[in-house]
């Protein structure tokens, strides 16, 4: 499998007054296409910079940063977001649906935005992307009348809404119960099945039946990265 | 519908009472500069419309021998434009029982058929009927405090006689100061009538108009010019009137409205636009977080920003539909309130396209403008610290002043401080709109102070109680026996000379300016000298001028020397003083001085009556019994006056003034009391997480609501003290101006107590109610809610 993600010797410091912190230090991690990797670790280990580096929501302070054959860290902010939207959908901890739009109108402003699906398409795109995640019916209602566990399906249809390869999620299961959890993770596992490439950051002890990679982080270093083959 | 134009609409809809502030802050202040802009555009084009729509004459000119004239010749030289007969006589009019005030009577060559200084019907849109022979029409501004109206009969005391005059019908003539506020009647009869009423011939004044005159120097010219080509035809001119170049008499009124207009509205525009921009940041800073999820699922720079300004956009059009009509509506009820006060017509009936242009640029552009650069900057934000954005940053939390740990102040009370320091930017910014508004409203009451000094000082230069003005020169003892049978008399004093703005016609010096002559030592006048002194002592060759009669003369220096004539005698004078008096141009000099070169018989005009008992009531009974004895008399009065009422003339000369004053300074201070309010309100807002954890750890609603009017009391307190002490340079600068405008010298500063306490109570009042409704609303938030409050 080609080397959809490529973080070479990369590292992110912050200056405060009196020290410098080092946030990731000298990291070298290469992600397949379809891969299913969890990045682990526990609070202040540096896996929410390294998400920061790998979404382009960050830039390293050194070390480059190749993601499906561009140079994320050379692009501006303007690059970065139609880059972002085109490539990379994002999950997050507290979800973060638009409260004032419904879960279906999240996901078409989602597309609205990146405009790579035709706009004839998008309803009907929309609906299949909540189908896919099992919330259909809810599709015409607001963020807050959902649990939380639908709440993340939701934006788990959003960050697909583009169709982008990657698929990265910041503590996605952190909120729920662990029968949602268990749906949510399936869900992702699905998702590879389909040929997107995964990656789960969390603080959680991982089951190595989930992921095929789990890369742990302490203190801004990689101090584990076992693959799991199947 | 467009997913991105839905959320905005759904963030518009989603803190339905944060737009409303937004959305009213916006309204009042379009609102209030919308009404000014639209009452600026009417009143500067129509009282000037109204005024040159009659035609106004340059000059007049009286002559006995003006019968002489052929004024078809007179009409074919090269200077003249027009010229026509319009006599005019100062009598006296009954305007209720026992109650009279002069009448100014024009007599009109042809009703049907005038050229200049042209006259109107009530209405102000067509030529007036002809009155028939023997009774006369009536301006209009007379209606509003007399008894006159048309069909029935009026009294005229014209010398010694009372004529009955029918008031044929009623008439418009924009050219006069208002009736109402100069405290006389205008009437206008043909020729006959006029003959009739004042037993004098008719046709003894021209007006003219000019050709290819630009200046009042230019008409003093050709005026000139004209009074010796009478000369050569055997015609001795009595006096030259040349009025203010093409200028309504009222004109500097307006000027001065408008002044306060322009100001102002500048100022509660500059208000508004501080209140839209900080109520931008304030929903923009709650958008923060959406904004990083936006750029997040794939949103740029560029579609955030025109989501945001789409948003203001939208308010910026619900602001303007709902203030643009009725900034018009007010615009025009202020422009008529002013007309009616004035006596002008409104004649704009439609406003000029630029105005709705500029009306609708403020309404949409505005907003988008203020809240621009807090727009970009939000939406610059990168995504990670977007994400990471909990409101009140930690290192600005740990900020303490020295100060207020080391003053005696509750635990609480120093809380309240230290988060009112807290965001800094935005308290600047609070308070130096609140402090504005505080300075300007307690401005408009120290400016009103000054003016109410300005008609003490008024009331007090005049110690009479009582002012008979005689039209003909009397001997003394005769006219003083016609009182003597009167009892609540102290004593009287005797004047001679001219008699203010309404006789300087009968005295005048060759520039038409009125002299007073009077006792050098008169205990009844007590001016505040302006420069050098008072007159010196009996005899004395000098004069006194008041400030508009040094004005007139273009400001001339302290002993310097003046050429006097009053009725072709000549004396020369040294001017020793100029003083401060709310009149037209005056000159005084010492009695004996004044007979000695034209009065030799010692004859008077003017009789200043002191009461014994000088209560109102008493006074009103004097000049009552004055105007009783006067009645079966001979005597050809021109005007009885008490004291009070020529303060009230003054007064009334003012009022319009006082009103707009403090109308706009309040308008100013709502303005920035709103702006107050949101930001008090915002910083609630963006506090609620604190008050879910000052909740979970003891505090009760009732701490967390002291607090937070403590903290709009500091607020108020501060801005209090930054507003009145910025409002005594700018009332310094404003009594200055007003005075300049209105009275061509500047009115000293005055301190209003009663605006201070005034102005302390609305800012206090604002301040607590601007912290108290958001303070009740984030109380009412359960902890739980609070707490979870992003």
């Amino acid at each position: 499998m080609s080397k959809l993600i490529q973080l070479n010797k990369v590292s992110r410091w912050f200056d405060t007054a009196s020290v410098r912190f080092d946030a990731l230090k000298n990291i070298d991690i290469h992600i397949e296409q379809g891969s299913h990797v969890a990045v682990v670790g526990k609070s202040g280990s540096g896996k929410s910079t390294l998400l920061n580096m790998l979404t382009g929501i960050d830039h390293p302070s050194q070390g480059r940063v190749t993601i499906n054959s561009t140079d994320v860290h050379t692009l501006d902010e303007s690059k970065l977001a139609a880059w972002r939207g085109r490539t990379i959908g994002i999950v997050f901890q507290f979800f973060q649906l638009i409260p004032t739009l419904t879960v279906a109108e999240n996901i078409l402003l989602a597309m609205d935005l990146v405009n790579t699906i035709p706009s004839g398409e998008r309803e009907s795109r929309a609906k299949a992307l909540l189908a896919q995640v099992g919330i259909a019916q809810h599709a015409d209602k607001l963020p807050s009348a959902l649990s939380g566990g639908e709440q993340q399906r939701a934006a788990i249809a959003r960050a697909l809404a583009n169709d982008p390869p990657i698929l990265v999620a910041d503590e996605p299961t952190g909120n729920l119960d662990s029968k949602t959890t268990k749906i949510i993770l399936d869900l992702f596992t699905e998702l590879v099945g389909t040929g997107k490439t995964v990656i789960v950051v969390t603080h959680e002890t991982v089951s190595n039946t989930n992921y095929d990679r789990i890369i742990t982080l302490k203190d801004g270093s990689i101090v584990d990265d076992t693959s799991v083959n199947r | 519908m467009n997913m991105k134009i839905k959320k905005v609409i759904g963030d518009l809809r989603i803190n339905p009472g944060r737009i409303v502030l937004v959305i009213t802050a916006l309204v009042i202040g379009l609102w209030g500069a919308g009404s000014i802009l639209v009452s600026y555009t009417i009143l500067s084009r129509d009282l000037n419309e109204n005024f040159v729509r009659t035609n106004p004459p340059h000059a007049s000119i009286t002559s006995a021998h003006l019968k002489l004239l052929d004024m078809a010749a007179l009409r074919s030289r090269p200077e003249i434009e027009t010229v026509e007969f319009r006599d005019f006589a100062t009598l006296r009019i009954e305007t209720h029982p026992d109650e009279w005030i002069p009448l100014w009577l024009f007599g009109v060559e042809d009703f049907s058929n005038f050229e200049l200084a042209g006259i109107f019907d009530q209405d102000g849109g067509r030529r007036p009927i002809s009155p028939l022979d023997g009774a006369m029409l009536v301006e209009r501004d007379g209606l509003k405090f007399s008894d006159l109206k048309a069909g029935i009969p009026a009294h005229v005391r014209a010398g010694g006689r009372v004529v009955s005059v029918p008031v044929a019908g009623i008439s418009f003539d924009p050219a006069q100061a208002p009736g109402t506020q100069d405290h006389l009647i205008y009437a206008y009869v043909n020729k006959k009538t006029f003959s009739e009423i004042t037993g004098t011939p008719a046709d003894q004044r021209i007006i003219i108009r000019f050709k290819n005159v630009r200046s009042k120097q230019d008409v003093q010219a050709a005026a000139d010019g004209l009074v010796q080509h009478l000369k050569t035809l055997g015609i001795t001119v009595e006096s030259v009137k040349i009025p203010k170049f093409m200028e309504h008499p009222h004109q500097w009124q307006l000027n001065t409205l408008l002044f306060m207009e322009g100001s102002i509205g500048f100022l509660a525009f500059f208000l508004g636009a501080v209140l839209v921009s900080q109520l931008m940041a304030a929903i923009l800073a709650r958008q923060v977080r959406q904004i990083g999820i936006l750029k997040a699922i794939g949103a740029s720079q560029a579609q955030v920003l025109q989501m945001y300004v789409a948003m203001v956009l939208a308010l910026g059009v619900i602001s303007g539909s709902i203030a643009v009509p009725l900034a018009v509506r007010s615009g025009y009820s202020y422009a008529y309130f002013v007309a009616d006060i004035l006596n002008f017509d409104i004649l704009t009936s439609s406003l000029p396209h630029h105005v709705y242009l500029y009306l609708a640029a403020a309404s949409l552009l505005l907003p988008i403008l203020l809240s621009l650069p807090a727009i970009v900057k939000g939406t610059r934000i990168s995504v990670r610290a977007a994400m990471s954005d909990y409101g009140i940053q930690q290192e600005t939390v740990a900020a303490k002043t020295g100060i207020v740990k080391v003053l005696p102040l509750s635990r609480n009370l120093v809380l309240a401080f230290e988060n009112t320091l807290r965001r800094k930017k935005r308290l600047a910014v609070t308070v130096a709109a609140m402090a504005l508004g505080v300075a300007i409203f307690n401005t408009g009451f120290n400016v009103q102070q000054s003016l109410k000094e300005l008609l003490l000082d008024v009331k007090n230069s005049m110690k009479h109680d009582v002012q008979v003005v005689l039209i003909n020169q009397i001997p003394k003892e005769e006219v003083l026996s016609y009182f003597s049978g009167i009892d609540n008399i102290s004593r009287i004093e005797t004047w001679n000379g001219g008699r203010g703005q309404m006789q300087n016609m009968i005295v005048s010096t060759d520039a038409g300016v009125g002299i007073i002559a009077l006792p050098f030592d008169s205990d009844l006048i007590a001016f505040r000298s302006m420069k050098g002194r008072w007159l010196g002592g009996p005899g004395a060759p000098e004069i006194v001028m008041n400030q508009d009669a040094a004005v007139m003369f273009d400001h001339p220096t302290i002993g310097s020397l003046h050429t006097l004539s009053v009725r072709g005698k000549k004396l020369q004078a040294t001017l020793v003083g100029i003083v401060d008096e709310f009149e037209k141009p005056k000159i005084y000099m010492d009695k004996e001085l004044y007979d000695s070169f034209s009065n030799p018989d010692h004859r008077v005009n003017s009789l200043m009556f002191v009461a014994k008992d000088r209560s109102f009531d008493k006074v009103m009974a004097l000049q009552r019994d004055i105007e009783r004895a006067i009645g079966p008399s001979d005597l050809q009065v021109l005007y009885v006056m008490m004291q009070a009422e020529r303060v009230k003339i003054i007064y009334d000369h003012l009022k319009i003034i006082f009103i707009t004053v403090v109308f706009f300074a309040l308008l100013v201070l709502v303005v920035s009391a709103i702006g107050m309010a949101s930001a008090t309100g915002i910083n609630i807002m963006e506090r609620t997480r604190e008050i879910g954890v000052l909740r979970a750890i003891g505090a009760t609603p009732k701490t967390i609501f002291s607090l937070f009017v403590a903290e709009g009391m500091i607020i108020s307190a501060i801005s209090i003290a930054l507003g009145l002490l910025l409002s005594w340079p700018l009332s310094i600068a404003a009594a200055s101006m007003f005075g300049t405008l209105m009275l061509e010298v500047a009115l000293p500063y005055s301190f209003s107590m009663t605006g201070l306490v005034i102005t302390i109570i609305t800012t206090t009042l604002f301040g607590w109610l601007a912290s108290r409704i958001p303070a009740q609303r984030a109380v009412s938030v359960p902890t739980r809610e609070a707490l979870a409050y992003e």
